[in-house]
Protein backbone atom coordinates (compact mmCIF):
# COMPACT_ATOMS: atom_id res chain seq x y z
CA UNK A 1 0.00 0.00 0.00
CA UNK A 2 1.42 3.41 -0.69
CA UNK A 3 2.19 5.37 2.20
CA UNK A 4 0.72 8.77 2.66
CA UNK A 5 2.90 11.50 3.55
CA UNK A 6 2.60 12.55 7.00
CA UNK A 7 1.55 16.49 7.07
CA UNK A 8 4.50 17.77 7.97
CA UNK A 9 6.37 16.28 5.28
CA UNK A 10 3.85 17.63 2.84
CA UNK A 11 4.46 21.02 4.71
CA UNK A 12 8.27 20.61 3.93
CA UNK A 13 7.94 19.08 -0.06
CA UNK A 14 5.49 22.17 -0.67
CA UNK A 15 8.13 24.77 0.77
CA UNK A 16 10.78 22.88 -1.13
CA UNK A 17 8.73 23.27 -4.18
CA UNK A 18 7.86 26.90 -3.77
CA UNK A 19 11.84 27.31 -3.17
CA UNK A 20 12.16 26.76 -6.65
CA UNK A 21 10.09 29.03 -8.13
CA UNK A 22 6.38 30.71 -7.58
CA UNK A 23 3.79 27.76 -8.22
CA UNK A 24 -0.11 27.43 -8.06
CA UNK A 25 -1.92 24.08 -6.62
CA UNK A 26 -2.00 21.56 -9.39
CA UNK A 27 1.27 22.59 -10.22
CA UNK A 28 2.57 21.83 -7.60
CA UNK A 29 0.84 18.58 -7.24
CA UNK A 30 2.01 17.74 -9.98
CA UNK A 31 5.60 18.16 -8.64
CA UNK A 32 4.76 16.52 -5.81
CA UNK A 33 3.92 13.37 -7.63
CA UNK A 34 6.91 12.76 -8.85
CA UNK A 35 8.93 13.79 -5.46
CA UNK A 36 7.06 12.03 -3.10
CA UNK A 37 7.71 8.54 -4.80
CA UNK A 38 6.40 5.84 -2.74
CA UNK A 39 3.80 7.76 -1.47
CA UNK A 40 0.06 8.68 -2.32
CA UNK A 41 -0.98 11.83 -1.61
CA UNK A 42 -4.42 13.14 -2.76
CA UNK A 43 -3.59 16.10 -4.77
CA UNK A 44 -6.49 18.20 -2.84
CA UNK A 45 -3.77 17.66 0.46
CA UNK A 46 -1.78 20.25 -0.62
CA UNK A 47 -4.79 23.32 -0.20
CA UNK A 48 -4.75 22.82 3.46
CA UNK A 49 -1.07 23.11 3.48
CA UNK A 50 -1.12 26.37 1.54
CA UNK A 51 -3.23 27.59 3.42
CA UNK A 52 -1.53 27.02 6.51
CA UNK A 53 1.78 28.38 5.05
CA UNK A 54 -0.19 31.44 4.51
CA UNK A 55 -1.39 31.54 7.91
CA UNK A 56 2.06 31.34 9.27
CA UNK A 57 3.38 33.92 7.07
CA UNK A 58 5.53 31.49 5.39
CA UNK A 59 3.73 31.92 2.14
CA UNK A 60 1.80 34.24 0.40
CA UNK A 61 -1.22 34.10 -2.48
CA UNK A 62 -1.57 36.11 -5.06
CA UNK A 63 -4.30 35.47 -8.56
CA UNK A 64 -3.54 35.50 -11.86
CA UNK A 65 -5.97 35.94 -15.02
CA UNK A 66 -5.23 33.39 -17.74
CA UNK A 67 -7.70 33.66 -19.91
CA UNK A 68 -11.34 34.22 -20.72
CA UNK A 69 -12.55 30.75 -20.60
CA UNK A 70 -9.93 28.74 -17.96
CA UNK A 71 -10.95 29.65 -14.53
CA UNK A 72 -7.90 31.86 -13.06
CA UNK A 73 -4.86 30.49 -10.94
CA UNK A 74 -3.97 31.82 -7.04
CA UNK A 75 -0.06 31.71 -7.26
CA UNK A 76 2.09 31.29 -3.80
CA UNK A 77 5.44 32.39 -3.46
CA UNK A 78 7.44 31.88 -0.52
CA UNK A 79 8.35 35.28 1.66
CA UNK A 80 11.81 36.16 3.05
CA UNK A 81 10.30 33.79 6.45
CA UNK A 82 9.58 31.11 4.51
CA UNK A 83 12.53 31.24 2.85
CA UNK A 84 14.73 31.35 5.74
CA UNK A 85 12.50 28.30 7.15
CA UNK A 86 13.36 26.22 3.74
CA UNK A 87 17.46 27.66 4.40
CA UNK A 88 17.73 26.45 7.57
CA UNK A 89 16.02 22.91 6.40
CA UNK A 90 18.32 22.99 3.86
CA UNK A 91 21.76 23.12 5.85
CA UNK A 92 20.07 20.93 8.86
CA UNK A 93 19.49 18.21 5.66
CA UNK A 94 22.93 18.89 4.60
CA UNK A 95 24.62 18.56 7.78
CA UNK A 96 23.08 15.15 8.66
CA UNK A 97 23.59 13.63 5.48
CA UNK A 98 27.51 14.77 6.27
CA UNK A 99 27.16 13.59 9.50
CA UNK A 100 25.93 10.29 8.23
CA UNK A 101 28.21 9.64 5.59
CA UNK A 102 31.14 10.50 8.42
CA UNK A 103 29.86 7.87 10.79
CA UNK A 104 29.67 5.05 7.32
CA UNK A 105 33.35 6.10 6.25
CA UNK A 106 36.00 3.25 7.93
CA UNK B 1 -32.92 12.62 -13.86
CA UNK B 2 -31.06 15.79 -14.16
CA UNK B 3 -27.54 15.17 -15.59
CA UNK B 4 -25.06 17.10 -14.58
CA UNK B 5 -22.11 17.99 -16.98
CA UNK B 6 -18.31 17.18 -15.94
CA UNK B 7 -18.16 20.81 -14.94
CA UNK B 8 -20.78 21.03 -12.97
CA UNK B 9 -19.77 17.93 -10.96
CA UNK B 10 -16.01 19.46 -10.40
CA UNK B 11 -17.71 22.40 -8.72
CA UNK B 12 -19.84 20.64 -6.89
CA UNK B 13 -16.90 18.59 -5.59
CA UNK B 14 -15.21 21.45 -4.74
CA UNK B 15 -18.08 23.23 -2.83
CA UNK B 16 -18.51 19.61 -0.84
CA UNK B 17 -15.16 19.93 0.48
CA UNK B 18 -15.84 23.62 1.50
CA UNK B 19 -19.38 21.79 3.07
CA UNK B 20 -17.25 20.47 5.28
CA UNK B 21 -15.11 23.32 6.59
CA UNK B 22 -15.52 26.01 8.88
CA UNK B 23 -14.30 29.07 7.10
CA UNK B 24 -15.34 32.49 6.26
CA UNK B 25 -17.62 33.34 3.61
CA UNK B 26 -15.18 35.27 1.88
CA UNK B 27 -12.27 32.60 1.86
CA UNK B 28 -14.93 30.13 1.36
CA UNK B 29 -15.81 31.20 -2.44
CA UNK B 30 -12.22 31.70 -2.82
CA UNK B 31 -11.25 27.86 -2.00
CA UNK B 32 -13.97 26.92 -3.81
CA UNK B 33 -12.51 29.07 -7.17
CA UNK B 34 -9.52 27.32 -6.22
CA UNK B 35 -9.96 24.39 -6.01
CA UNK B 36 -12.38 23.92 -9.19
CA UNK B 37 -10.02 25.60 -11.18
CA UNK B 38 -7.16 22.30 -9.92
CA UNK B 39 -10.08 20.10 -10.85
CA UNK B 40 -11.02 21.79 -14.01
CA UNK B 41 -7.40 21.55 -15.04
CA UNK B 42 -6.68 17.96 -14.04
CA UNK B 43 -10.18 17.41 -16.43
CA UNK B 44 -8.57 19.16 -19.58
CA UNK B 45 -5.86 16.80 -18.87
CA UNK B 46 -7.71 13.60 -18.70
CA UNK B 47 -9.42 14.73 -21.73
CA UNK B 48 -6.00 15.60 -23.93
CA UNK B 49 -4.80 12.00 -22.57
CA UNK B 50 -8.00 10.40 -24.45
CA UNK B 51 -10.40 10.00 -21.52
CA UNK B 52 -13.91 11.02 -22.23
CA UNK B 53 -15.40 14.06 -20.44
CA UNK B 54 -17.29 11.78 -17.88
CA UNK B 55 -14.10 9.89 -17.27
CA UNK B 56 -11.53 12.15 -16.34
CA UNK B 57 -13.97 14.00 -14.15
CA UNK B 58 -14.23 10.66 -12.16
CA UNK B 59 -10.21 10.52 -12.42
CA UNK B 60 -9.70 14.61 -11.35
CA UNK B 61 -12.40 13.80 -8.42
CA UNK B 62 -10.90 10.75 -7.45
CA UNK B 63 -7.39 11.95 -8.02
CA UNK B 64 -8.33 15.27 -5.55
CA UNK B 65 -9.15 12.89 -2.48
CA UNK B 66 -11.92 12.49 0.14
CA UNK B 67 -14.27 15.34 0.68
CA UNK B 68 -14.56 14.79 4.29
CA UNK B 69 -10.97 14.06 4.65
CA UNK B 70 -9.93 17.45 2.96
CA UNK B 71 -12.75 18.92 4.83
CA UNK B 72 -11.09 18.48 8.11
CA UNK B 73 -7.68 19.36 6.98
CA UNK B 74 -8.93 22.77 5.55
CA UNK B 75 -10.57 23.21 9.55
CA UNK B 76 -7.37 22.35 10.67
CA UNK B 77 -5.86 25.19 8.18
CA UNK B 78 -7.77 28.08 9.13
CA UNK B 79 -8.38 27.33 12.91
CA UNK B 80 -6.32 25.77 16.41
CA UNK B 81 -6.40 21.67 16.69
CA UNK B 82 -9.07 22.47 19.55
CA UNK B 83 -11.17 24.20 17.43
CA UNK B 84 -10.70 22.29 14.73
CA UNK B 85 -11.47 19.07 16.57
CA UNK B 86 -14.25 20.42 18.05
CA UNK B 87 -16.55 23.11 16.95
CA UNK B 88 -14.98 22.54 13.39
CA UNK B 89 -15.82 19.24 13.67
CA UNK B 90 -19.90 20.42 14.73
CA UNK B 91 -20.34 23.87 12.94
CA UNK B 92 -20.38 22.37 9.55
CA UNK B 93 -22.79 19.44 10.66
CA UNK B 94 -25.20 21.34 12.53
CA UNK B 95 -25.04 25.35 10.31
CA UNK B 96 -24.96 25.94 6.25
CA UNK B 97 -28.68 25.19 6.09
CA UNK B 98 -29.03 28.40 4.11
CA UNK B 99 -26.00 26.30 1.88
CA UNK B 100 -28.85 23.61 1.84
CA UNK B 101 -30.66 22.89 -2.06
CA UNK B 102 -34.13 24.00 -2.77
CA UNK B 103 -35.94 20.81 -1.86
CA UNK B 104 -33.15 19.33 0.71
CA UNK B 105 -35.54 19.94 4.01
CA UNK B 106 -38.48 17.99 2.19
CA UNK B 107 -36.90 15.46 0.70
CA UNK B 108 -35.06 13.95 3.91
CA UNK B 109 -38.91 14.79 6.08
CA UNK B 110 -39.99 12.59 3.35
CA UNK B 111 -37.20 9.62 4.61
CA UNK B 112 -37.85 10.61 8.06
CA UNK B 113 -41.43 9.95 7.71
CA UNK B 114 -40.63 6.58 6.01
CA UNK B 115 -38.50 5.20 8.81
CA UNK B 116 -40.88 6.13 11.34
CA UNK B 117 -44.21 5.00 9.38
CA UNK B 118 -42.26 1.58 9.12
CA UNK B 119 -41.20 1.07 12.49
CA UNK B 120 -44.99 1.54 13.28
CA UNK B 121 -45.86 -0.59 10.25
CA UNK B 122 -43.95 -3.29 11.85
CA UNK B 123 -45.14 -2.85 15.29
CA UNK B 124 -48.59 -3.35 13.79
CA UNK B 125 -47.48 -6.78 12.08
CA UNK B 126 -45.24 -8.37 14.89
CA UNK B 127 -48.88 -8.93 16.83
CA UNK B 128 -50.67 -10.53 14.07
CA UNK B 129 -48.35 -12.55 12.46
CA UNK B 130 -47.84 -16.47 12.04
CA UNK B 131 -44.01 -17.39 12.86
CA UNK B 132 -42.38 -17.47 9.60
CA UNK B 133 -44.12 -14.59 8.38
CA UNK B 134 -43.59 -12.40 11.05
CA UNK B 135 -39.75 -13.56 10.37
CA UNK B 136 -39.65 -12.68 6.73
CA UNK B 137 -41.80 -9.32 7.42
CA UNK B 138 -39.48 -8.08 10.67
CA UNK B 139 -36.67 -8.63 8.75
CA UNK B 140 -37.69 -7.00 6.08
CA UNK B 141 -39.17 -3.86 7.97
CA UNK B 142 -35.53 -3.66 9.47
CA UNK B 143 -33.82 -3.61 6.50
CA UNK B 144 -36.01 -0.89 5.17
CA UNK B 145 -35.79 1.32 8.26
CA UNK B 146 -31.47 0.82 7.56
CA UNK B 147 -31.92 2.12 4.38
CA UNK B 148 -33.76 4.94 5.61
CA UNK B 149 -31.58 5.89 8.17
CA UNK B 150 -28.87 5.32 5.83
CA UNK B 151 -30.88 7.60 3.27
CA UNK B 152 -31.30 10.09 5.83
CA UNK B 153 -27.27 10.82 6.10
CA UNK B 154 -26.15 9.95 3.00
CA UNK B 155 -28.41 12.91 1.49
CA UNK B 156 -26.39 15.36 4.08
CA UNK B 157 -23.42 13.86 2.80
CA UNK B 158 -24.52 14.90 -1.08
CA UNK B 159 -24.19 11.06 -2.12
CA UNK B 160 -26.73 10.99 -5.04
CA UNK B 161 -27.96 7.33 -4.30
CA UNK B 162 -29.64 8.95 -1.80
CA UNK B 163 -31.06 11.32 -4.42
CA UNK B 164 -32.38 8.62 -6.31
CA UNK B 165 -33.64 6.72 -3.17
CA UNK B 166 -36.04 10.27 -2.48
CA UNK B 167 -37.02 10.28 -6.03
CA UNK B 168 -38.10 6.39 -6.35
CA UNK B 169 -39.94 6.58 -2.82
CA UNK B 170 -41.70 10.10 -3.62
CA UNK B 171 -42.95 8.49 -7.05
CA UNK B 172 -43.99 5.06 -5.47
CA UNK B 173 -46.09 7.04 -2.10
CA UNK B 174 -47.54 9.22 -5.06
CA UNK B 175 -48.83 6.44 -7.60
CA UNK B 176 -49.80 4.74 -4.69
CA UNK B 177 -52.21 7.44 -3.14
CA UNK B 178 -53.28 7.93 -6.44
CA UNK B 179 -54.20 4.45 -6.88
CA UNK B 180 -56.04 4.12 -3.48
CA UNK B 181 -58.03 7.30 -4.31
CA UNK B 182 -59.39 5.31 -7.34
CA UNK B 183 -60.18 2.27 -5.74
CA UNK B 184 -61.25 3.79 -2.68
CA UNK B 185 -63.20 6.90 -1.98
CA UNK B 186 -60.62 9.89 -1.69
CA UNK B 187 -58.14 8.88 1.27
CA UNK B 188 -56.34 11.61 2.69
CA UNK B 189 -52.61 10.26 3.20
CA UNK B 190 -49.63 11.90 5.14
CA UNK B 191 -46.87 10.46 3.38
CA UNK B 192 -49.10 10.52 0.15
CA UNK B 193 -49.16 14.66 0.34
CA UNK B 194 -45.08 15.14 1.67
CA UNK B 195 -44.44 12.94 -1.15
CA UNK B 196 -45.93 15.31 -3.04
CA UNK B 197 -44.81 18.56 -2.28
CA UNK B 198 -41.24 16.45 -2.58
CA UNK B 199 -42.20 15.31 -5.88
CA UNK B 200 -42.04 18.96 -6.85
CA UNK B 201 -37.94 19.93 -5.96
CA UNK B 202 -36.25 16.01 -6.12
CA UNK B 203 -36.29 16.06 -9.90
CA UNK B 204 -35.30 20.00 -10.13
CA UNK B 205 -31.09 20.66 -11.10
CA UNK B 206 -30.44 21.88 -7.49
CA UNK B 207 -30.46 18.89 -5.61
CA UNK B 208 -28.61 17.02 -8.87
CA UNK B 209 -26.01 19.76 -8.25
CA UNK B 210 -26.10 19.35 -4.99
CA UNK B 211 -25.10 15.44 -5.30
CA UNK B 212 -23.27 16.34 -8.68
CA UNK B 213 -19.74 15.30 -7.53
CA UNK B 214 -20.52 12.18 -5.71
CA UNK B 215 -20.27 8.71 -7.78
CA UNK B 216 -23.21 7.61 -10.39
CA UNK B 217 -25.92 4.99 -9.75
CA UNK B 218 -25.48 2.06 -11.99
CA UNK B 219 -28.43 -0.24 -13.04
CA UNK B 220 -27.64 -2.36 -10.23
CA UNK B 221 -27.85 0.18 -7.42
CA UNK B 222 -30.93 1.20 -9.16
CA UNK B 223 -32.66 -2.16 -8.53
CA UNK B 224 -31.51 -2.11 -4.99
CA UNK B 225 -33.27 1.34 -4.16
CA UNK B 226 -36.63 0.00 -6.36
CA UNK B 227 -36.16 -3.08 -4.19
CA UNK B 228 -35.60 -0.79 -0.94
CA UNK B 229 -38.43 0.95 -1.52
CA UNK B 230 -40.48 -1.86 -2.29
CA UNK B 231 -39.51 -3.19 0.98
CA UNK B 232 -41.94 -2.21 3.89
CA UNK B 233 -44.91 -3.42 1.97
CA UNK B 234 -43.27 -7.19 2.28
CA UNK B 235 -45.78 -7.63 5.53
CA UNK B 236 -48.94 -7.36 3.11
CA UNK B 237 -47.61 -9.80 0.64
CA UNK B 238 -46.18 -12.30 2.60
CA UNK B 239 -49.70 -13.58 3.43
CA UNK B 240 -49.39 -15.34 0.10
CA UNK B 241 -45.97 -17.27 1.29
CA UNK B 242 -46.74 -20.42 2.58
CA UNK B 243 -45.62 -20.67 6.10
CA UNK B 244 -43.48 -23.92 6.95
CA UNK B 245 -44.24 -23.25 10.28
CA UNK B 246 -48.03 -23.74 9.98
CA UNK B 247 -50.63 -26.63 9.49
CA UNK B 248 -51.77 -26.46 5.20
CA UNK B 249 -54.87 -28.44 4.02
CA UNK B 250 -52.95 -31.26 3.21
CA UNK B 251 -52.36 -31.93 6.99
CA UNK B 252 -56.09 -31.77 7.42
CA UNK B 253 -58.04 -34.96 6.89
CA UNK B 254 -61.93 -34.59 7.44
CA UNK B 255 -64.35 -36.93 6.80
CA UNK B 256 -68.49 -36.49 6.96
CA UNK B 257 -71.06 -39.55 7.69
CA UNK B 258 -74.78 -39.00 7.66
CA UNK B 259 -77.19 -41.52 9.75
CA UNK B 260 -80.38 -41.29 8.28
CA UNK B 261 -83.82 -42.29 9.81
CA UNK B 262 -86.37 -43.20 7.66
CA UNK B 263 -90.50 -43.16 7.84
CA UNK B 264 -91.96 -44.65 4.88
CA UNK B 265 -89.35 -44.27 2.66
CA UNK B 266 -88.88 -40.68 3.39
CA UNK B 267 -85.60 -39.44 5.47
CA UNK B 268 -87.15 -37.88 8.63
CA UNK B 269 -83.68 -37.46 10.47
CA UNK B 270 -80.54 -38.79 11.73
CA UNK B 271 -76.81 -37.68 12.92
CA UNK B 272 -74.52 -35.87 10.55
CA UNK B 273 -70.78 -36.78 11.92
CA UNK B 274 -67.40 -34.86 11.39
CA UNK B 275 -64.57 -36.98 11.75
CA UNK B 276 -61.16 -34.37 11.80
CA UNK B 277 -57.58 -35.31 12.00
CA UNK B 278 -54.38 -33.14 11.92
CA UNK B 279 -51.33 -34.69 10.77
CA UNK B 280 -49.64 -31.41 12.08
CA UNK B 281 -50.66 -28.84 14.06
CA UNK B 282 -49.62 -24.98 13.56
CA UNK B 283 -46.21 -23.68 15.28
CA UNK B 284 -47.16 -21.49 17.69
CA UNK B 285 -50.94 -21.32 16.95
CA UNK B 286 -51.75 -18.60 18.66
CA UNK B 287 -49.04 -16.51 17.61
CA UNK B 288 -46.58 -14.51 19.45
CA UNK B 289 -49.44 -12.77 21.08
CA UNK B 290 -52.72 -14.38 21.97
CA UNK B 291 -54.42 -11.61 19.17
CA UNK B 292 -53.05 -13.80 16.45
CA UNK B 293 -56.18 -16.24 17.28
CA UNK B 294 -58.32 -13.55 17.20
CA UNK B 295 -56.92 -11.57 15.03
CA UNK B 296 -55.42 -11.59 11.45
CA UNK B 297 -54.38 -8.84 9.37
CA UNK B 298 -53.82 -11.07 5.88
CA UNK B 299 -57.43 -12.88 6.03
CA UNK B 300 -60.33 -12.09 7.17
CA UNK B 301 -61.30 -14.59 9.03
CA UNK B 302 -60.89 -14.04 13.07
CA UNK B 303 -60.56 -17.79 14.30
CA UNK B 304 -60.37 -21.31 12.97
CA UNK B 305 -64.30 -22.71 13.06
CA UNK B 306 -66.25 -25.90 12.53
CA UNK B 307 -69.00 -25.28 10.60
CA UNK B 308 -72.23 -27.96 9.94
CA UNK B 309 -74.47 -25.99 7.38
CA UNK B 310 -77.63 -28.35 6.46
CA UNK B 311 -78.61 -26.13 3.52
CA UNK B 312 -78.61 -22.28 4.96
CA UNK B 313 -77.86 -20.10 2.45
CA UNK B 314 -80.47 -22.08 -0.28
CA UNK B 315 -77.84 -24.95 -0.58
CA UNK B 316 -77.63 -27.83 -0.82
CA UNK B 317 -80.91 -28.42 0.55
CA UNK B 318 -83.34 -27.75 -2.13
CA UNK B 319 -84.71 -24.40 -1.84
CA UNK B 320 -87.89 -24.25 0.36
CA UNK B 321 -87.21 -27.30 2.38
CA UNK B 322 -84.34 -25.76 4.66
CA UNK B 323 -86.77 -24.08 7.21
CA UNK B 324 -88.54 -27.66 7.77
CA UNK B 325 -85.59 -29.05 9.71
CA UNK B 326 -84.38 -28.08 13.02
CA UNK B 327 -81.18 -29.10 14.72
CA UNK B 328 -80.45 -31.11 17.77
CA UNK B 329 -77.28 -31.64 20.33
CA UNK B 330 -74.20 -29.77 20.14
CA UNK B 331 -71.85 -29.45 17.25
CA UNK B 332 -68.88 -29.45 19.40
CA UNK B 333 -65.47 -31.13 18.07
CA UNK B 334 -64.22 -33.01 21.10
CA UNK B 335 -61.26 -35.67 20.88
CA UNK B 336 -62.55 -39.31 19.69
CA UNK B 337 -61.19 -40.83 22.58
CA UNK B 338 -61.59 -39.05 25.88
CA UNK B 339 -64.79 -37.44 24.46
CA UNK B 340 -63.69 -34.80 26.01
CA UNK B 341 -64.12 -30.79 23.78
CA UNK B 342 -61.12 -30.12 22.28
CA UNK B 343 -62.36 -26.48 21.76
CA UNK B 344 -63.04 -23.51 23.42
CA UNK B 345 -66.71 -25.18 23.40
CA UNK B 346 -68.34 -22.03 21.84
CA UNK B 347 -71.08 -23.24 20.22
CA UNK B 348 -72.69 -20.24 17.08
CA UNK B 349 -75.45 -20.46 15.25
CA UNK B 350 -76.72 -18.28 12.84
CA UNK B 351 -79.97 -18.82 11.42
CA UNK B 352 -83.00 -16.90 10.77
CA UNK B 353 -83.85 -18.48 14.26
CA UNK B 354 -82.39 -20.30 17.17
CA UNK B 355 -84.51 -23.59 16.20
CA UNK B 356 -84.50 -22.89 13.03
CA UNK B 357 -81.56 -24.61 10.84
CA UNK B 358 -79.08 -22.26 9.90
CA UNK B 359 -75.24 -22.38 9.52
CA UNK B 360 -73.23 -23.97 13.01
CA UNK B 361 -70.25 -22.78 13.87
CA UNK B 362 -68.21 -23.93 16.07
CA UNK B 363 -65.37 -21.57 17.14
CA UNK B 364 -62.33 -23.75 17.69
CA UNK B 365 -58.98 -22.72 19.67
CA UNK B 366 -56.40 -23.44 17.22
CA UNK B 367 -54.11 -24.00 20.14
CA UNK B 368 -56.03 -27.14 21.40
CA UNK B 369 -55.82 -28.97 18.69
CA UNK B 370 -53.03 -31.58 18.94
CA UNK B 371 -51.47 -33.88 16.14
CA UNK B 372 -52.43 -37.32 15.47
CA UNK B 373 -55.64 -37.52 17.52
CA UNK B 374 -58.90 -38.03 15.86
CA UNK B 375 -61.88 -35.36 16.82
CA UNK B 376 -65.49 -35.64 16.33
CA UNK B 377 -68.68 -33.27 15.93
CA UNK B 378 -71.71 -34.71 15.63
CA UNK B 379 -75.79 -33.32 14.95
CA UNK B 380 -78.78 -34.49 14.93
CA UNK B 381 -81.11 -33.17 13.08
CA UNK B 382 -85.30 -33.34 12.52
CA UNK B 383 -87.65 -32.94 9.50
CA UNK B 384 -90.85 -31.35 10.36
CA UNK B 385 -92.29 -32.10 7.55
CA UNK B 386 -94.94 -34.01 7.14
CA UNK B 387 -93.83 -35.43 3.93
CA UNK B 388 -89.82 -35.67 5.07
CA UNK B 389 -86.58 -34.79 3.39
CA UNK B 390 -85.80 -35.86 0.02
CA UNK B 391 -84.57 -39.17 -0.41
CA UNK B 392 -80.85 -38.10 -0.30
CA UNK B 393 -80.19 -34.47 1.05
CA UNK B 394 -77.20 -33.15 1.47
CA UNK B 395 -75.11 -32.02 4.22
CA UNK B 396 -72.13 -29.93 4.34
CA UNK B 397 -68.98 -29.22 6.60
CA UNK B 398 -66.89 -26.55 6.65
CA UNK B 399 -63.65 -25.98 8.03
CA UNK B 400 -61.70 -22.32 8.34
CA UNK B 401 -58.28 -22.54 9.37
CA UNK B 402 -58.64 -18.81 10.70
CA UNK B 403 -59.08 -17.10 7.44
CA UNK B 404 -56.28 -18.50 5.72
CA UNK B 405 -57.68 -22.15 4.24
CA UNK B 406 -59.83 -24.38 4.66
CA UNK B 407 -61.44 -27.63 3.45
CA UNK B 408 -65.07 -28.72 2.62
CA UNK B 409 -66.45 -32.03 2.91
CA UNK B 410 -70.57 -33.05 1.66
CA UNK B 411 -72.35 -36.08 2.81
CA UNK B 412 -75.72 -37.65 1.53
CA UNK B 413 -77.30 -40.26 3.49
CA UNK B 414 -75.97 -43.08 1.50
CA UNK B 415 -72.74 -41.52 0.61
CA UNK B 416 -69.91 -40.13 3.17
CA UNK B 417 -67.56 -37.22 1.99
CA UNK B 418 -63.71 -36.26 2.20
CA UNK B 419 -62.95 -33.04 2.88
CA UNK B 420 -61.13 -30.97 -0.18
CA UNK B 421 -59.25 -27.74 0.41
CA UNK B 422 -60.95 -24.73 -0.31
CA UNK B 423 -59.84 -21.22 -0.12
CA UNK B 424 -60.95 -18.78 2.42
CA UNK B 425 -63.20 -17.30 3.34
CA UNK B 426 -65.40 -20.39 2.17
CA UNK B 427 -67.93 -19.68 -0.19
CA UNK B 428 -71.16 -21.69 -1.07
CA UNK B 429 -70.35 -24.17 -3.86
CA UNK B 430 -72.25 -23.70 -7.09
CA UNK B 431 -73.04 -27.70 -7.61
CA UNK B 432 -72.91 -30.58 -5.43
CA UNK B 433 -69.27 -32.32 -6.53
Amino acid sequence: MARVPAERDLRSLVIGVLAGRDAYGYEIAAQLRGVAEGSDPAEGSVYPVLRRLERDGLASGHWVEIGTDVPRRRYYVLTPKGLAVHARREAGSSATSTRRLGELRP
Amino acid sequence: MTELTPAERLRSHAERILDRTSVRERDREELVEELYGHLWQRWQDGIGAGLSGDEAADAAIAGFGDADRLGREMTSAYHSRLYASTIGVLLPAVAGSSDRPYGYGRSRALVFLTGFFTLVGGAVVANAQTPFRLLVSVLALLLAFFITVLAYRALARRQRWALVYVQVLALAFVAGWIVECVVQPVQVSLLGIVALVVLDAVFRKDLSLWVGSSRRTGKLLGVVIVVAVLLPYVPLAVGAVPDPTQASPADLSITVRADCTRTGGAVAGGTVTATIRWARTDFLPNGFRPDMARTDLIGASSASSLQFDPGANGLPFPRGLEDGVVVTGNWTMVDAETGLPADAGVLVFSGSSFFDVGVVEDAIDPGSIQANRTYRASLGFISQRSTGLPDDPIFRVRYDHQGRWGAEAFATCTRSGVGQPVTTPVQPPSQFP
